[in-house]
This record gives C-alpha cells, sequence and structure tokens, in this order.
C-alpha cells in the first residue's frame, strides 16, 4: 500500500458501504482515479464489499415478522399499562399526603388541650383579675402576727431553764 | 372524551406538501399522541418500528427479545417526547434521532447486562434454516464465516460497532450516524474504516 492508496481508505471504505453518494463530487473523482490505476485497491473494494455483505443480519423470514407484527399493538398496552400504574401511583400518593395533612391538622388542635392539663394558669385574663385584687399589706399588723419577738423570748426563757437544769445536774453529781 | 376529541381533529393530519412533509407529518402524529390518540401512537410505531428493529435484532437471540427492546424503544422515547412537548408544546422533538439513540444505548446495555456474545445473535434463526433445508456446500461454507464475521462485531470497540452497525443495519446516512451519537460526520467515517479493518482483523485471527 502506497501513500496514495493510503489518502483514499476512508473513502474506499466508503464506497464498499454504499455510501457512495454520500461522498462529495471532488472526494468521488479521486477515489475513482486512483482506482483506475491500483489493482490492489480495486481488490480491496471489492473484500470490503464481501466483509460488509457478511456484517448484515439474515433477511426477516416469515415466522419472525409474525412475531414482530404485533409490536404496535404490544407498545399501546406497555404504554397505557404504564400510565394506569403512575395514575395509580398518583391517587395514592395523594391520598396519604391528604391523610398527613389531616392527621397533622387534628394533632395541632388537640395539643394544647392535652398538654395543659393541671399546669398553672398563665391566661392574661386571671392575671389581670389578680393584679387588680392585690392591696398593700399593712407591715405592722405582719409584724405582729408573725410573733418573731415572742418566739425569740421564748427560746431565750427556754435556752435559761435548760442550762438551770443542766448545772443542777452537774452539781448534784459533784455532790455524789 | 372532549379531549380525546380535539386531539383526532383532521387538523392534526392534513400536512402540506414539500421537502418538510415528513417532519411536519411527524409533529402532527406527536401532538396527536399528546391528546391521547391512540391511532397516532400506531402510526408513530409503524413509522418507525423496521429502523427500530433493523438496530436491535443483533443484540437480541430470539425474534421476541427484538421486539421486547424495540418496545422499550418506543416507550422510552414517547415518555421523552412527551415530557419535552408538555414542558414546550411548539418545541422541536427529534424524534426519530431519538429513537436511534435509545436503542443503541438499550442494545448496548443490553450486550453488557446479559452474557449473549456466546451466542452469535439469531444463530438460531439461522441453525433453523440451514436445519430444514438441505444446504449447499458453498451456502453453508458462507452461513459459517457470516457467524465468524457477526460475533466478531459484537467484539468491536463501543464507538466502531455503533458507527458499523448504524450504517449497515440501520442503514443511516453517515450525517445521521454522527447526530445519534454526538460525533462529527468525519468522526463517523473514519471510525467506520477503523471498524472494518478491525473487522477483518478479527475474522482472520479467528478462522473457526
Amino acid at each position: 500500500m502506497n501513500s496514495g492508496c493510503r489518502e483514499v481508505e476512508v473513502l474506499l471504505a466508503l464506497r464498499a458501504a454504499d455510501a457512495g453518494a454520500e461522498l462529495s463530487e471532488e472526494d468521488s473523482l479521486r477515489l475513482d482515479r486512483h482506482l483506475e490505476n491500483c489493482a490492489a485497491c480495486r481488490t480491496e473494494l471489492v473484500r470490503t464489499r464481501e466483509l460488509i455483505g457478511l456484517v448484515r443480519l439474515p433477511p426477516v423470514d416469515a415466522a419472525e415478522s409474525l412475531i414482530l407484527a404485533d409490536l404496535p399493538v404490544r407498545a399501546l398496552a406497555a404504554l397505557h399499562g404504564r400510565d394506569r400504574r403512575r395514575g395509580l401511583m398518583r391517587r395514592v400518593a395523594a391520598g396519604l399526603a391528604g391523610m398527613a395533612v389531616a392527621a397533622a391538622l387534628v394533632l395541632a388542635l388537640l395539643a394544647p388541650a392535652l398538654f395543659r392539663t393541671g399546669a398553672p394558669d398563665t391566661h392574661p385574663a386571671g392575671l389581670a383579675t389578680a393584679a387588680a385584687s392585690w392591696e398593700v399589706p399593712d407591715m405592722d399588723s405582719l409584724w405582729s402576727e408573725s410573733a418573731v419577738l415572742d418566739d425569740s423570748s421564748n427560746s431565750s426563757r427556754d435556752t435559761t431553764a435548760m442550762t438551770d437544769v443542766v448545772l443542777a445536774a452537774y452539781d448534784a453529781g459533784d455532790g455524789n | 372524551m372532549a379531549e380525546e376529541g380535539e386531539g383526532k381533529r383532521p387538523v392534526l393530519r392534513v400536512v402540506p406538501g414539500g421537502p418538510e412533509r415528513g417532519k411536519r407529518e411527524e409533529e402532527a402524529l406527536l401532538a396527536a399522541f399528546l391528546v391521547g390518540d391512540d391511532e397516532a401512537f400506531g402510526g408513530l410505531v409503524r413509522r418507525h418500528e423496521k429502523l427500530v428493529l433493523s438496530l436491535v435484532r443483533r443484540y437480541s437471540r430470539t425474534p421476541e427479545d427484538a421486539r421486547d427492546l424495540a418496545q422499550r424503544t418506543f416507550l422510552r422515547a414517547f415518555e421523552a417526547a412527551r415530557r419535552a412537548l408538555r414542558r414546550a408544546p411548539h418545541g422541536a422533538v427529534p424524534f426519530r434521532r431519538w429513537l436511534v439513540r435509545i436503542a443503541v444505548n438499550l442494545a448496548k446495555n443490553h450486550v453488557r447486562d446479559e452474557n449473549r456474545f456466546r451466542m452469535t445473535p439469531f444463530d438460531n434463526v439461522e441453525e433453523g434454516r440451514l436445519g430444514t433445508e438441505p444446504a449447499a456446500p458453498a451456502e453453508l461454507e458462507r452461513a459459517r464465516r457470516s457467524e465468524r464475521v457477526r460475533r466478531a462485531v459484537l467484539s468491536l470497540p463501543r464507538r466502531q460497532r455503533e458507527v458499523l452497525t448504524l450504517r449497515v443495519d440501520g442503514e443511516l446516512p453517515f450525517a445521521d450516524v454522527a447526530e445519534a451519537l454526538s460525533i462529527t460526520e468525519n468522526a463517523a467515517r473514519v471510525s467506520f474504516h477503523h471498524a472494518v479493518r478491525r473487522l477483518r482483523a478479527l475474522v482472520e485471527e479467528d478462522p473457526q
């Protein structure tokens, strides 16, 4: 194979594949001129044509075409089946979403009632009532009612009495 | 149904002549399909089934297998068209190109997923033919060579195999082959040439 052969080898493969019409006029002429003068490339063209012929699949026979004949009907049935399944899935998904929304709404309505039972009344109206009825207490009466002084004096007396008892017991012990 | 009635309006089927006729017919059929016209769906399948089946046959062990692959190809293309037309009702939908691309991808995945290279595609068909009719030695020899070549096609590098089969099985012009594979037309031509060279080497390496 010389350089001239290499220049046209792609064109030769295309012509062998019956794609000659797709070649530009210039390429086609170039290939023709080369083939006129090159026996090796003429042989190559025949061999390539034969090889491509062997690549081709056997034609569709009667039995095969019978099987392939119902392609449009089957494809349509498959498309409808797919559409039905998708429609069903969409409806199920929409139903589930609706149920979820309804559950969320019910929970939102019931939650305050469930969680506020027994809790201190922090309602603003209750606070306002308590604030309105509150009066400043009398500090003197609170002081006297607390009986702090009385408790203190009682405590002092008790302490003295206890001290006396302990000393008496000690003296008695020393006496023995 | 009102919508279906609208989908079957004659206006969707009346198509002016001219170089764009086929394209417009296809657009009208797609529009009718989108509004639920089953007849339009059938029309689109019939229009392209030969091409799609020719592309997936090579990767199928049985005619049923080929039919299933073709069916999946159509369903995917219709889904894609439906989505595209809903998004842009007046947008262009290159349905045929999508079909080719989807068929190539499905075939590629089919080959990858299943170990189908052990048997040359449609060997059973060929064997059946040869088994029922007494074949001349020359015919038998040609059938065997053809089987070897078809096996070799499946072991080509992916790009070369795709270009070769789109051209030989689908009989697509190289411009369409390039478009389907998102490569330049020149790259498609060169890949075809490399595929032929490599194929010959593979067949010569494996004379059995």
